[in-house]
């Protein structure tokens, strides 16, 4: 610190009124102030430092699942905002209502109600599978025995069904049945061996057609429109 | 080593020991607290402003003194800190009010105004009202100089201002202040 002559003579050299000024302090103060001040300004150290190190309570316990909620908030709204972002303006409120303490008088524990049991194991059941099975196998040789039987029903039908052909349709199969034998006949030659026919001769023939009654003839001939029966004998 | 200068060391080393942490500090709050108060004092006029500076400074000490070195005196840390938090409390509420710069000199004057005691006919409250209408530079070095009776050395190393600027800055100082009570 300068001395006070120091100090006052410089200010006397530039200016002698304010050099002759008082220099009494005229703020007053409270004498108490300065001997509570330190312990004042500790208490607030203490308090702020109380603060500063100080967490909200359970802060630890529920710290985990806060943050995983925030981060799936998080992630969801930003979802969200992709989808649409006027969803996102809407007020995530629940608009259902709870019956008052609903939660609170909430009994979790069922009803005491007698359990129906049911065995694995029925034999009903196993009858119905045997009868199934049954019925199958009766279906299956039912099957297979007229399997036969349709072949030999089905040339029966075909029997009577050639009563009703007329005398054209017979003559038009037969014909188709010739090229057919022609046909065949060009790839492998027929032998005596390898052929069906019956050898019949003309002498044969004509003794055959001698048998058949004149009668008969003459219903052929109306009904075929054809003159020449002489050549037939 | 001043006496001074070794007090404050032992009283910094106390307070960087867990055990007379809280001890030494409450000495050094009582050695300089009265010097740090005025200086706050003529600065922001207000008992309740200049204590809400006295606290921030000191709760400023508290953090920082782990990290005082010897190099500077205690009591022109202090005294930094002290001016540092008086002008940014003063800017703070000129910012609150929407106070210019050109008004900061009548916003202190209204100050005084309010003051306990105030009369504008005695000599030393004229000189009080003479000093808020220098500029703010200017109204710490004559406090300083004027109140405190500081050396321009020790002034230098708060304001971090050269020597020749202090002088000058008292001078101007005190020539606007003569004004002043000449004409009012």
């Amino acid at each position: 610190m300068n001395s006070s002559k120091t100090i006052l003579s410089e200010t006397q050299a530039i200016s002698q009124p304010v050099a002759n000024l008082p220099k009494t302090n005229p703020f007053t103060l409270s004498q108490e102030y300065f001997e509570l001040f330190s312990i004042t300004l500790l208490r607030r150290i203490q308090q702020s430092e109380q603060k500063a190190l100080a967490t909200p309570e359970n802060y630890f316990s529920t710290f985990p699942s806060k943050l995983l909620e925030k981060i799936k908030q998080e992630h969801t709204s930003a979802e969200l905002e992709e989808l649409s972002p006027m969803l996102v303006g809407i007020q995530k409120q629940n608009p259902f209502y709870v019956p008052e303490n609903y939660f609170s008088t909430f009994n979790a524990t069922p009803k005491k109600e007698q359990a129906v049991i049911r065995s694995v194991f029925s034999y009903k059941r196993i009858i119905r599978y045997a009868a199934a099975a049954c019925i199958t196998g009766l279906l299956i040789i039912s099957y297979t025995y007229n399997k036969d039987n349709t072949t030999s029903s089905l040339a029966a039908l075909q029997r009577n069904s050639a009563a009703d052909l007329s005398l054209e349709s017979i003559i038009g199969y037969l014909d188709e049945v010739d090229d057919v034998k022609d046909a065949n006949e060009s790839d492998t030659p027929i032998t005596a061996e390898n052929n069906l026919l019956v050898d019949i001769n003309q002498e044969t023939i004509r003794q055959v057609l001698q048998e058949i009654p004149e009668s008969d003839i003459k219903q052929f001939i109306d009904q075929t429109g054809s003159t020449d029966y002489k050549s037939l004998n | 080593m001043t006496l001074q200068h070794s007090e404050d060391e032992e009283l910094v080393a106390g307070f960087k020991e867990p055990k007379s942490k809280e001890s030494a500090f409450t000495s050094i709050v009582k050695k300089y607290q009265e010097r740090i108060y005025w200086q706050i004092r003529r600065l922001v006029i207000n008992h309740e402003d200049a204590n809400d500076v006295m606290q921030n400074v000191f709760i400023k000490a508290w953090n920082g003194l782990d990290n005082f070195r010897a190099e500077s005196q205690l009591f022109t840390w202090l005294y930094r800190i002290a001016v540092n938090e008086s002008l940014s409390y003063l800017d703070q509420q000129k910012k609150r009010s929407n106070i210019s710069i050109d008004d900061s000199g009548l916003h202190l004057e209204e100050k005084l105004h309010s003051e306990k005691d105030f009369d504008s006919n005695k000599a030393v409250w004229k000189l009080q009202l003479a000093i808020q209408q220098l500029p703010e530079k200017q109204r710490i070095v004559f406090n300083l100089r004027y109140f405190e009776e500081m050396g321009y050395e020790e002034m230098s190393k708060i304001l971090e201002t050269s020597v020749g600027a202090l002088k000058a800055s008292y001078h101007h100082a005190v020539k606007k202040i003569e004004d002043y009570i000449l004409n009012h």
